[in-house]
């Protein structure tokens, strides 16, 4: 069968002992940088990006995909343990996961999350050996009205996000849009709250803002706390695996969270970010008792962290098969390869199948290290959690600053994350949940270009998004959605006033 | 693995190295700081890191890149402009930042462009092409494409990467030469990557993107090059006659790459800085890395004609920016 | 805008008290945001569906905030009850918050002129005055342990572009 030659000529160059050495070099490195905050792969992969020059391109290719999802491996570490998410696809983890670690099963969610990610990077690698040039297809069919439906389904999907009051749920959505809109509009070149500083000219960034969101919100929520001297877990840390019933819970939600992280990822331009949100807000909907969530449910983890990882690798596709990059870190591998003077593209399977074929092999590989890095370090960062808080808590708040500072090297996004510090503990207070205001902020610019390009290709006619198939699909399902979300809703109006109160 | 080693080596000397920086030896006698404007990964940040490696075995000190990115690269101008100018500042920007940016939002800065930055060399330029889809797209040369938008007003899109980028006021001014064509323009925030996959799914027609971002979607036969902006036909393209031979000499912009300096840096500084920039870009490794991507090496002969050259861009673009009306909102 | 405190006012007398609930303060918040959103977006062009100008869509957006804030503080007044949300640990909330974002913003001053290792000296000295909790001794050991840590790490390690000493 040709894939099983695909694949033998692909571990044939990905198992050679230099090759097994960048992915595992790459893999520690995207370890190390991930379980950081704000040190991003991006930054890393541009520093790593001149020693390429001199490898082979294979090998320098290795070495930055595994830098890239062993980040992405180590940026969930963070997320469980003290509520700081790395990166967009692990705020989600932050939901559940930071429950889990609260209630001492950190273990579980931590192991859960790199079986999970294991599992996923395994199917999407199969997924990429074998379905790459029509899926590559269906991302090339994605204009901007398809991609403006898929967001109206994203934001609608995102009031599921919310535990609590649904109106604020909302209110939060459109708070995170309008935070999105600033800066300059890519329309117009009109300059939109700006309050006439050269810095917001490109928008806020998006590490300040979770970190400050999440991670210094939850640390001033927590100093308030008069027992805040012992440890963030409140109760004992109990066993370091899954118990059986943690098993049964969480295989059909990674089955899941593999199926549509495998599918997103492909959409060029932030389909993967999407995937994560959209895993948990599926786990939540499928499951027989929503109430868990948000208070430490395992679904909420291995559903969007196996999203999330088939995310990451099927976003290779239109990379390698089309060369168009998905995400930044994409277009520092083509970087990378146009400085040796390949071109990624339709034609690189058939040219190049040693470096295709060598690639993917490697993907697999790279996971594999990953898991085996990962799980006996979950005793250490367990461990970890026994840190006195005192102690912790400016450990975290150094590497707040330090990771948000270089980002852009700048001193005002510094300044910011600070700023939403405060917020982010306001909105505790007040029970705003800041996820869906991260959702609205990473959508809202992708939603109003969408639409205004859209417009434009129309010439003003609000039916292509009608006309056009995929796009209609979307918004058929986007309609369902919002009648199950608001069914409930107006249903439970009256308990949820007695409830609250 | 040792380069890696090694690499991280020299980073720790480096740090050391700020230590003693009061020696006052022959310039260079400490790391180097140069600023790019962009994050990083893209044309510009990858050849200052190419160009930082070249100058740092020159000169015998590390060339520090470091990332600067936003407000149209006024956040990096305004850093270098505002260091020291002792040459461990410098920066390597492009023409969009340093020639479209002062033009078209003069008011931005807080510094005075024309005396604050120097030019201490042209480095690179980038070849670029006049593109137009083959999905549902029926023209094949720049003379079909404008018959087309002739008879079809209005319907043909074309592609920039935002609001008074050079590809906007390249299409807006070829447009404009050939005759007032109503075209419409779309841009993409994703830049490039977004341009392009905008032309393949057929939502916009034509384009001006440089040759080595769209090398693959050409040769896949998704775009179909009509013309290049360029000095002359390059040799993997023999068939894609230039912007001059198809009558629109004026037309295009060969985006280049420069090295800045703050404004009164020394003139020995400056000149030491101009040797080390040519040589490095005559270095047998930047020449090959360069070259495989189509770009073209053009340093300034002097510090002197640098000064000429930077007047020259900056005269040219108050030109086109005078003759096309882009509107960009203060 | 203030629709909201109208309806709501004739049914419940005011009091203090009901300003301090978690609705009605995130309801004036919304509100408080969309309004200054509305105020600063007030010379933001409109456009039409066809051409969207720069305002089209914040000013859409604003306008839902504001009716949603109305709704929550409405809900807000009408609960039946006041959470007392703060139980008696009051004195410490604002402690926390100070100094978190003190020792940040010194931070921010001092890493690209004083470098890292002052920087890290003085968010570790702001920031550990935000737990009253903090034992002298052991800032101090964490001080250098997170010293040594982050050099090691972000400047040898990962080589990051920042100064390690004060430029002079």
């Amino acid at each position: 069968m040709e894939l099983l030659q695909n694949l033998a000529i692909g571990f044939g160059v990905a198992m050679t002992p230099v090759n097994l050495g960048f992915a595992l070099a790459g893999a520690l490195v995207g370890t190390l940088i991930g379980v950081l905050p704000g040190i991003g792969p991006i930054a890393t992969i541009a520093m790593l990006l001149p020693l390429t020059f001199h490898l082979e391109p294979v090998s320098g290719l290795i070495m930055l995909a595994g830098i890239f999802y062993g980040a992405q491996y180590g940026g969930s570490t963070t997320a469980i343990l003290v509520n700081l998410p790395g990166e967009t696809s692990s705020v989600v983890t932050c939901i559940d996961g930071h429950q889990m670690a609260r209630q001492g099963r950190a273990g579980a969610a931590l192991a859960v999350a790199a079986l999970g990610s294991f599992f996923a990077g395994t199917v999407a690698t199969l997924i990429i050996a074998t379905l790459a040039p029509p899926l590559a297809m269906v991302g090339q069919s994605f204009g901007a009205p398809e991609y403006f439906s898929l967001l109206v389904l994203g934001l609608i999907a995102a009031v599921v996000l919310a535990h609590g009051s649904v109106i604020k749920a909302i209110g939060m959505i459109i708070l995170g849009l309008l935070l999105g809109l600033i800066g300059t509009d890519g329309n117009t070149g009109g300059s939109r709250f700006t309050f006439g500083m050269t810095r917001l000219a490109d928008g806020l960034d998006f590490v300040p803002m979770v970190i400050g969101l999440f991670g210094l919100g939850e640390i001033m929520v927590n100093l308030t706390q008069p027992g805040h001297t012992r440890s963030v877990v409140a109760k004992k840390v109990t066993g370091l695996w899954l118990t059986m019933q943690e098993f049964r819970q969480a295989w059909p939600a990674v089955l899941r969270g593999t199926g549509l992280g495998s599918v997103l990822g492909v959409l060029p331009g932030g389909g993967a970010t999407l995937s994560s949100f959209a895993a948990y807000v599926f786990e939540k909907k499928v499951a027989k008792d929503p109430s868990r969530f948000g208070r430490g449910a395992i679904e909420g983890v291995a559903g969007p962290e196996s999203a999330n990882n088939a995310g990451a690798q099927t976003s290779f596709i239109p990379m390698l098969t089309l060369g168009i990059p998905g995400n930044a870190v994409m277009a520092l591998m083509i970087g990378a390869l146009t400085i040796h003077g390949i071109q990624p593209g339709p034609q690189i399977m058939t040219e190049r199948p040693q470096l295709f074929w060598g690639m993917v092999a490697s993907m697999w590989i790279g996971n594999l290290m990953l898991v085996i890095i990962n799980l006996p370090l979950i005793g250490i960062w367990v461990q970890l959690l026994k840190i006195p808080y005192r102690v912790l808590y400016l450990s975290i708040l150094l590497f707040c600053g330090i990771g948000v500072y270089t980002v852009n090297n700048s001193t005002f996004d510094v300044m910011m994350a600070a700023l939403f510090g405060v917020l982010g503990y306001i909105f505790i207070k007040l029970e705003c949940e800041p996820a869906p205001l991260i959702l609205g902020f990473v959508l809202g610019p992708l939603m109003e270009d969408n639409l205004r390009r859209a417009m434009r290709i129309s010439s003003g006619d609000p039916m292509i998004f009608m006309e056009r198939p995929i796009s209609l699909g979307l918004l058929i399902a986007a309609a369902m959605l919002l009648i199950i979300v608001a069914l409930p809703a107006i249903r439970s109006k009256r308990a949820e006033v007695f409830q609250e109160s | 693995m040792k380069r890696l080693i090694l690499m991280l080596l020299s980073v720790f000397c480096l740090a050391l190295g700020g230590l003693e920086a009061g020696a006052q030896d022959k310039y260079p006698s400490k790391p180097v700081k140069i600023i790019v404007p962009y994050a990083p990964g893209g044309a510009t940040d990858i050849a200052a890191r190419i160009l930082a490696e070249q100058m740092r075995q020159i000169l015998g000190q590390s060339f520090v890149v470091e990332n600067k990115p936003g407000a149209f690269g006024i956040i990096a101008i305004e850093e270098m402009a505002r260091s020291k100018p002792d040459g461990y500042t410098l920066m390597i920007g492009n023409v969009s930042t340093n020639a479209i940016t002062p033009v078209i939002v003069p008011k931005k800065f807080s510094i005075n462009y024309d005396k604050d930055v120097v030019p201490v060399s042209r480095l690179v330029d980038i070849p670029a092409f006049l593109l137009v889809t083959t999905t549902n797209f029926a023209p094949k040369t720049a003379q079909e494409l404008i018959d087309h938008t002739k008879k079809n007003p209005g319907k043909v899109r074309y592609g920039h990467v935002g609001v008074g980028s050079y590809p906007h006021y390249d299409m807006a001014f070829f447009a404009k030469r050939a005759g007032d064509l109503d075209m419409i323009a779309i841009p993409n925030k994703a830049g490039a990557s977004g341009v392009i996959n905008d032309m393949v799914t057929g939502d916009t027609q034509a384009s001006f993107l440089n040759v080595a971002s769209t090398a693959a979607m050409v040769k896949a036969g998704k775009l179909k090059p009509l013309a290049l902006v360029n000095y002359a036909r390059l040799p993997d393209y023999p068939d894609v006659p230039t912007m001059k031979e198809i009558g629109f000499a004026d037309v295009g912009t060969l985006a280049w790459q420069g090295l800045f300096a703050p404004g009164g840096t020394p003139k020995e500084v400056l000149e030491t800085l101009h040797k080390a920039a040519v040589q490095g870009l005559q270095a047998p490794a930047a020449q090959e890395a360069f070259k495989k991507q189509n770009f073209n090496i053009v340093p300034n002969k002097s510090v002197d004609e640098a000064k000429t050259w930077l007047a020259g861009e900056i005269a040219a673009w108050k030109k086109i920016t005078s003759q096309v009306k882009i509107e960009v909102a203060e | 805008m203030s629709e909201g405190e109208k309806k709501g006012q004739p049914f419940i007398p005011f009091r203090w008290e009901t300003l301090a609930r978690k609705n009605v303060l995130a309801g004036l918040l919304f509100i408080g945001v969309a309004v200054i959103g509305l105020w600063v977006s007030r010379h933001y062009p409109i456009g039409t569906a066809l051409r969207m100008g720069t305002g089209y869509v914040p000013r859409l957006l604003l306008w839902i905030l504001l009716v949603l804030g109305g709704v929550v503080l409405l809900q807000g007044l009408r609960e039946a009850r006041a959470h007392s949300e703060t139980d008696g640990e009051r004195t410490s909330i604002l402690r926390p918050i100070v100094f978190v974002t003190l020792s940040l913003v010194a931070f921010a001053l001092a890493i690209e002129r004083l470098g890292l290792v002052i920087s890290i000296v003085l968010l570790i000295g702001i920031g550990s005055l935000a737990s009253r909790e903090s034992k002298p001794l052991e800032t101090l050991l964490t001080a250098a342990v997170l010293l040594a840590f982050s050099v090691a790490i972000f400047i040898v390690g990962l080589g990051l572009t920042m100064p390690v000493w004060p430029e002079w």
